[in-house]
């Protein structure tokens, strides 16, 4: 998503050339990768501060669903209520956080701080109103804040103009690589073993096919040029919808546009699929276990699968979880595999050579601090403070990720024209893609949850519920 | 005088892309009237798609962190296992990227 990747895929893709700057140690302290790596420990260590001394919650706000008699209306939040002080005093801890932390971090980069908390401020309340909006009862079930994110931001974007003044805080890049490198905390590699062999054989041993699939449909069948929204898709599909689209779309330095793309397509067919598929397994009679797997496997968002699986019931809602579980895993693996493939194979001139320092170079290395804070949580913070700390600090970072994401789905939409999109509409291909890609794992993993979990050949695991 | 307007040609190409037009378009029109309908609901659950990330879930900890399988295979071997078919499944893809035309 960078300026340089920008251009470069707007130009034919055998000319697709990314120069690479020179690594230099002062980068650390001064390039957008690293500072988002910074930021993001800094949260992370605050939190687990406060966990593991027990003095504090270091949590950020967000505002409580309403728009059901149980709920009550989005007023509350405005009547000097409990809920009305909970929530704003988090909203309030969350923007001194980010703001601190995003305005120090543009010092850094030698840009004007005075002018980014200005704007960063304009941002956060646009940003804020998308939270409100998607904690409405329905909205926060099916949809929730990339949706209105988007919204909000293309309706200003196309139908009023964007300031000048609001400009220097939309940086997309830098909000979703920060959120990202929270988001690793909460990557438990240990959750590999939830499910033994069969959960392995589900979760891992398709996704990559699907992801070769689709990367050679959209390339080579399809002939579509923008690569990285073959990419961005083909993760969306394959891994677990928005989460690895955002995470895929950064590792591969995706348009924005494409990202929208491949969360609007999934965010689509994710509800079709969550109310089709328990119908389908009930209407054939599937066995539940490997109902719950297939779904699992397949329905990209994660709330989704655990709602669809314990519609066939608990077994299969907790099959589906598990599942879903080990493909959680794999966002951070496939990000780290897209960003070599693309450093070393898409972004190199022909006949060119990239060797090891060159790899270094060009290689997006806020995904060092993503895996790095993964392997942490995942081997050394559970294994000295214990499975429910990590719970509690992982729970206590969420809401700080989500309005990472939040702030960059909203400059996204703040970014984005109509005739834009229109351009990478590509007479309809991203959708066949997606369509074709989806179908393909549909049916692969159906057969290779059958073949592991309907007792045929292999014994049934017991699963206790 | 009067210049002929070009006769618009299908293409494979083209009637694969208009159906998958159509497709989204139908999809888009089901999940909008899924959603009005409150579809897929379950009692007792109080999430859906809006949950993209297992954290994002409320209560995730209740789903997720219980071990509901006794795993007999230790861990080292689900670690080969996974490095390798990673690892298998990359030269793969630059493979077929590079064969395929």
């Amino acid at each position: 998503m960078s300026k340089k990747a920008t251009t470069a895929n707007q130009a034919p893709v055998n000319d697709d050339v990314v120069v690479a700057e020179k690594f230099q140690l002062s980068d650390m302290l001064h390039k957008e990768d690293w500072l988002s790596i910074w930021g993001a420990f800094i949260i992370i260590a605050i939190a687990s501060v406060g966990v593991i001394s027990g003095a504090f919650a270091f949590k950020a706000g967000t505002f409580g669903k309403w728009g059901s008699a149980d709920t009550g209306s989005f007023l509350k939040f405005f009547n000097g209520s409990e809920s009305c002080l909970t929530a704003w005093s988090g909203i309030l801890l969350t923007l001194v956080a980010l703001i601190i932390i995003f305005a120090v971090s543009n010092q850094l980069m030698g840009k004007n701080i005075a002018k980014y908390a200005v704007a960063f401020l304009a941002l956060f309340a646009l940003t804020c109103l998308v939270r409100l909006i998607s904690s409405q009862v329905t909205f926060s079930k099916y949809l929730e804040y990339a949706f209105w994110a988007l919204i909000l931001g293309l309706v200003i974007s196309n139908l009023l103009k964007v300031p000048d003044w609001l400009k220097p805080a939309i940086q997309t890049e830098f909000y979703i690589k920060t959120g990202l490198v929270l988001m690793g905390a909460s990557v438990l590699f240990s959750n590999i073993q939830k499910f033994g062999l069969y959960g392995l054989g589900i979760a891992w041993a398709v996704t990559p096919v699907v992801i070769i699939f689709m990367w050679l449909l959209g390339t080579k069948s399809l002939k579509m040029e923008n690569k990285r929204m073959v990419m961005t898709i083909a993760a969306a599909t394959s891994v677990c919808g928005t989460s690895a689209a955002i995470a895929t779309a950064a590792a591969c330095k995706a348009k924005k546009t494409d990202l929208t793309f491949a969360v609007g397509i999934s965010l689509i067919f994710t509800v079709l699929m969550m109310v089709g598929m328990p119908l389908f397994c009930k209407v054939v009679a599937l066995d539940p276990m490997v109902g719950g797997a297939w779904i699992g496997g397949t329905v990209d968002s994660t709330g989704a699968v655990v709602l669809a699986g314990n519609a066939l019931g608990e077994l299969a809602g907790q099959v589906a979880a598990l599942v879903k579980m080990i493909q959680n895993i794999l966002i951070g693996f496939v990000a780290f595999a897209v960003a070599v493939f693309f450093t070393t194979k898409v972004d190199k001139t022909e006949n060119q050579t990239v060797g090891a320092s060159e790899i270094w170079h060009r290689f997006p290395k806020f995904i060092l601090g993503f895996l790095g804070a993964s392997l942490f949580f995942s081997f050394v913070f559970q294994n000295t403070i214990g499975v429910e700390a990590t719970a509690k600090i992982l729970s206590d970072i969420k809401e700080f990720q989500t309005w990472c994401f939040a702030l960059a789905f909203t400059c996204i939409g703040l970014e984005t024209n109509f005739k834009e999109m229109a351009e990478q509409f590509q007479g309809g291909k991203p959708f066949v893609l997606y369509i074709v890609g989806q179908v393909f794992n549909l049916v692969l993993t159906f057969v290779v949850a059958w073949l592991l979990l309907s007792g045929r050949i292999f014994p049934i695991p017991n699963i206790t519920v | 005088m009067k210049k002929e307007k070009p006769s618009r040609t299908w293409t494979p190409m083209g009637v694969v892309c208009t159906g998958g037009v159509v497709l989204f378009v139908a999809a888009v029109f089901i999940a909008v009237y899924m959603m009005a309908n409150n579809m897929g609901q379950v009692p007792g659950i109080d999430f859906g798609p809006g949950q993209y990330y297992y954290t994002d879930i409320p209560g995730w900890q209740k789903y997720f962190l219980p071990d509901h399988y006794d795993n007999p295979v230790p861990m080292g071997v689900l670690l080969v296992l996974f490095f390798a078919w990673g690892l298998l499944m990359y030269r793969l893809w630059a493979f077929l990227d590079r064969k395929l035309k």
